[in-house]
């Protein structure tokens, strides 16, 4: 005679299975647990590769910005506004009405004698992150163009310290025209 | 849909029972069922459907495992239709009869476990297994059988009547 619950446990430990049983189960759960890793580092193998590959373009993207040059830089903003003309936030043909309602800038913008189109009006707008001044003319032939002025910084100008002649490069096949004078930077669209 | 592409949906890094695992859940499988051959089946259907399963316990692999076991029985004796299910009274039960101390107390002889199991159900069965080799508590068993605890204690008790009857008969009024 023993105790309920020691004959019990012994009783059921006697239970065992046979070696071609056991053999079978772990055979089954080798197959198909083999098969769910495989399928785990398959798909982390595709996971790590995308993440290569957008690190990589992430890389020369940040070369390809990095290495342009500031007129380059300004050419792509330039064109890019000019592309997209945003309303006007004054409209009128006279210079001085136009130049007043830029006093929030810390300088003064002028007046270049040398544009040909007639003056519609101006917008606040920005030059690699500087404030701007947006004036907008209209051509004979009824075409639109926009002559950008910024106070000349040495942090976002640099490169444009003795630029005092007029360079013209293409942005999205936008003729830009960039110089420095006077402290002020600047672009024309033709 | 390809069974491979629903695999790698799904695969999640699942435990491997070792030899001694497998073991266990074939006594558990025995439990229930009462014949080898019975429990094998149930045991290797149990794992079929753990290896299909597109989640798992990580944690408490074995309880999981147990659980799979524990509904793939109910599901063939629901289809065979014999299963059964009771309510317990606990009024009509002196509160000193009920619970794990009840069965602890009790002797029983070599050669009465056989006939103790096949005078048992499948589900007493299993209440005895958690507890002599599992070590459960009442409140742990009924956890894992999603019974209330009353119902367990009903089970209990009546094993022990069950079993005391038995015993009388061998061994006259006197045995316990």
């Amino acid at each position: 005679m023993s105790a309920l619950k020691n004959k019990l446990k012994k009783e059921f430990e006697n239970k065992k299975l046979s070696g071609e049983q056991l053999q079978n189960l772990q055979r089954m759960q080798k197959t198909s647990l083999g098969k769910s890793v495989k399928n785990i580092w398959k798909r982390y193998a595709i996971a790590l590769s995308i993440v290569f590959v957008m690190t990589i373009a992430g890389f020369m993207t940040i070369n390809q910005t990095g290495s342009a040059t500031v007129v380059e830089k300004i050419a792509h903003q330039v064109a890019t506004q000019h592309v997209k003309l945003k309303p006007l936030d004054i409209s009128s043909d006279k210079f001085i009405e136009v130049q007043s309602y830029f006093e929030k800038l810390d300088f003064r913008p002028v007046r270049l004698e040398q544009i040909q189109g007639a003056l519609i009006g101006g917008r606040y707008c920005s030059l690699l992150g500087e404030p701007a001044a947006q004036f907008r003319y209209i051509d004979k032939s009824g075409n639109e163009q926009t002559l950008y002025q910024a106070e000349y910084t040495a942090v976002q100008f640099n490169e444009l310290a003795n630029n005092t002649a007029p360079e013209t490069i293409y942005a999205k096949g936008v003729p830009i025209t960039i110089w420095m004078d006077k402290g002020i930077v600047f672009a024309l669209t033709q | 849909m390809d069974e491979e592409l629903l695999d790698s949906r799904h695969a999640i890094m699942k435990h491997e029972f070792s030899s001694k695992e497998l073991q266990k859940l074939f006594q558990y499988c025995c439990a229930l069922t009462l014949q080898d051959s019975d429990a094998y089946d149930l045991l290797q259907t149990a794992m079929e459907k753990y290896l299909r399963s597109q989640s798992a316990d990580l944690d408490y692999p074995l309880s999981y495992m147990r659980r799979i076991i524990r509904n793939a029985h109910i599901d063939q004796l629901r289809h065979n239709r014999i299963i059964q299910w009771d309510d317990f009274d606990e009024s009509n039960i002196d509160s000193s009869d009920i619970g794990w101390q009840s069965l602890e107390q009790m002797i029983i002889d070599e050669n009465e476990i056989e006939n103790l199991f096949s005078m048992l159900s499948g589900i007493e069965r299993e209440i005895l297994f958690l507890w002599a080799v599992e070590g459960y508590s009442v409140q742990e068993v009924a956890g894992h059988v999603g019974m209330p605890k009353g119902t367990i204690l009903s089970r209990i008790y009546r094993m022990r009547q069950r079993i005391k009857k038995s015993h009388q008969k061998i061994y006259g009024n006197g045995a316990v």
